[in-house]
């Protein structure tokens, strides 16, 4: 009976732990519930990555009594779910810690893990719908409201086949993966650098749930602070300077990435010449028009050609999402220091810190590593 | 039927990823494109053939205004060079002649300027040599070697081709990250008609700091047309 309360409660801990990393996942996840979480989305990171550890110490603790529980009950579904929660388990956790390290280095891996962490968060959840209206199903069943013409018992797999099952997946999952690693480079891996191929897609990410308005007569770029000649570009002024375009990658510090990603704009470094900041404008402050994110930079670290003041994504308009229509492009640094729907341009004495680098601690500079 | 599934997810994990050489290659690949890119360098080449130095370059680059120039050391022979410079304009090249002093202007169209436009695109010569890579490894402190497959390729206008063994070192600069040094090392099945056994091609990034402005020179303007 003990045992049966502890079972008991160790499966009602492990669904609320679920759901509270789905829920928490979710509003990492989904643009609109992101926005809407605002400046307290950090505060719902901090805690998936906590729960998520405490995840990963609820499944150790539930092997023992687990592994009793299947001993006793040797019905094949029951090996099988729990075979099944374990294998996801371990996807969610390899691939959570490895896009919380957030390495650059293998774009590939990244790109796969941050597909794998959301695909089997979207597997799961039809899947628990399911685990739950069969139970309710089998309460039914028990009061004799139904039979079930299939009833047959469990007696499609027996419990040694569906650890086998499980166990050889795991293997030709691990054996494919380690085959693929350690697999010499060949022609046609070769064949595919020079296509340009894109890879990953973008996520939306905005600080506040309305998008700035964009009026081609009304918009303006204030470019002011230390500068000799304060500037109001209007769109037409920008679009008709020298345009540059560059093809790069782009990474977001949360994990996801986009590769062959073509801009258009025009090189910040060309402002200089228009606007003669002083001597003593050795930084700028950039702001947007959603009046609640900023960033700042070394005034050096703008001058490269590639350092673009970008109005077109892949030969079209910057969409409203997307941050139309200028946002700033450093292809060194990570996508948070690309601010969107840019406004103002100031070049400022003293650097300050920016938005995610005054909330969360992000570091200053942002270079990819 | 459980040999089905294991082998459908044999398959997907096998797909699904990328090998560990792959991604070093596509890291490399980012790193040269994104130096590839950049309107604002500074890049100092060897080219050596059995330890004798052939060709020297310097090549520098600025954005705005848009001007690059190459700056060249050829060996004729032991006691002679052939020395040129290329200014790169948007309008058109200038090409000056050390050993005459002689001014000569070409358009971008010019039968010449197709040999001399591979000056200004120093990287790709480099990526052109991934593409043929074999194996890559990671030697640490930002050092990579790179095996490479026999190629034929042209090198300043040298011709290679009969090569036996290459290989590639690319090195970062450990505090930015980017390319610092690239080294190509071949050694090349002796031949009685060119006389070479190994060559070593080395180009280095340089800083920006201390990259003087470039300008066109006054002389430029009274640019003969070439031939």
């Amino acid at each position: 009976m003990k045992n049966r309360r502890w079972l008991a409660a160790l499966h009602g801990i492990h669904a609320a732990v679920l759901s509270v990393l789905l829920a928490t996942g979710a509003c990492l996840y989904v643009p609109a519930l992101r926005t809407m979480f605002g400046e307290s989305i950090r505060q719902v990171r901090s805690a998936h990555i906590g729960v998520g550890l405490c995840y990963l110490l609820l499944l150790a603790i539930a092997v023992v009594p687990t592994v009793q529980y299947l001993r006793r009950d040797r019905r094949w579904t029951k090996t099988f779910h729990v075979c099944l929660q374990y294998l996801l388990g371990a996807g969610w956790i390899a691939t959570g810690i490895y896009l919380w390290g957030n390495n650059t280095e293998y774009l590939r891996l990244r790109q796969l893990a941050s597909s794998i962490h959301g695909g089997l968060s979207l597997f799961i959840i039809p899947w628990a719908l399911g685990h739950i209206a069969l139970w309710y199903v089998g309460k039914i069943r028990q009061r004799g409201a139904l039979r079930g013409p299939h009833d047959r018992g469990g007696q499609l797999f027996t419990r040694r086949e569906v650890l086998v099952l499980f166990a050889g997946g795991l293997l030709a999952l691990m054996a494919g993966g380690l085959l693929r690693w350690f697999r010499p480079l060949t022609d046609s891996s070769l064949a595919s650098l020079d296509t340009g191929k894109r890879r990953g897609y973008f996520r939306i990410y905005s600080m506040t749930s309305e998008i700035p308005p964009f009026d081609p007569d009304e918009w303006r770029l204030t470019v002011d602070g230390l500068v000799e000649q304060k500037r109001d570009f209007t769109f037409a002024e920008l679009t008709s300077l020298p345009s540059h375009v560059i093809v790069s990658d782009f990474h977001c510090s949360t994990g996801w990435s986009v590769t062959q990603v073509k801009w258009k704009g025009v090189p910040f470094s060309s402002l200089l010449e228009l606007v003669n900041p002083e001597a003593a404008g050795t930084y700028v402050k950039m702001y947007s028009a959603d009046r609640m994110y900023t960033e700042t930079y070394e005034l050096s670290q703008l001058l490269q050609q590639n350092v673009l003041l970008a109005y077109e994504l892949d030969d079209k308009p910057l969409l409203p999402q997307q941050g139309a229509p200028l946002r700033l492009v450093h292809p060194d640094m990570y996508g948070y220091k690309s601010i969107k729907w840019l406004s103002r341009i100031e070049f400022t004495q003293q650097r300050g810190l920016g938005y995610w680098e005054e909330k969360e601690g992000y570091d200053l500079n942002g270079y990819i590593a | 039927m459980f040999a089905s599934v294991w082998a459908c997810l044999f398959a997907l994990a096998f797909w699904g990823t990328a090998s560990r050489q792959e991604e070093e290659v596509l890291r490399l690949h980012r790193l040269l494109v994104s130096a590839q890119n950049r309107e604002a360098y500074a890049l100092e080449e060897r080219l050596r053939v059995d330890g004798r130095e052939e060709v020297s370059l310097s090549a520098v680059a600025q954005a705005a205004p848009r001007l690059a120039r190459v700056t060249s050391r050829v060996r004729l022979t032991d006691s002679e060079d052939i020395r040129f410079a290329v200014y790169f304009s948007p309008e058109a090249l200038y090409i000056y002649s050390r050993n005459s002093g002689v001014w000569n202007r070409a358009a971008y169209n010019h039968p010449a300027a197709a040999e001399l436009e591979e000056l200004r695109d120093p990287f790709a010569f480099w990526l052109r040599m991934l593409a043929h890579a074999s194996e890559v490894r990671a030697r640490g402190g930002g050092r990579f070697e790179v095996t490479l497959r026999p190629f034929r390729d042209d090198i300043h206008g040298m011709h290679v081709e009969d090569v036996l063994e290459a290989n590639m070192l690319i090195s970062l600069d450990e505090g930015s990250g980017r390319l610092d040094t690239l080294t190509l090392r071949a050694r090349l099945k002796p031949s009685i008609i060119k006389n070479r056994q190994e060559i070593e091609y080395t180009a280095r990034v340089v800083g920006d700091a201390g990259v003087p402005a470039l300008t066109l020179p006054e002389a430029a303007q009274s640019a003969m047309p070439l031939p």
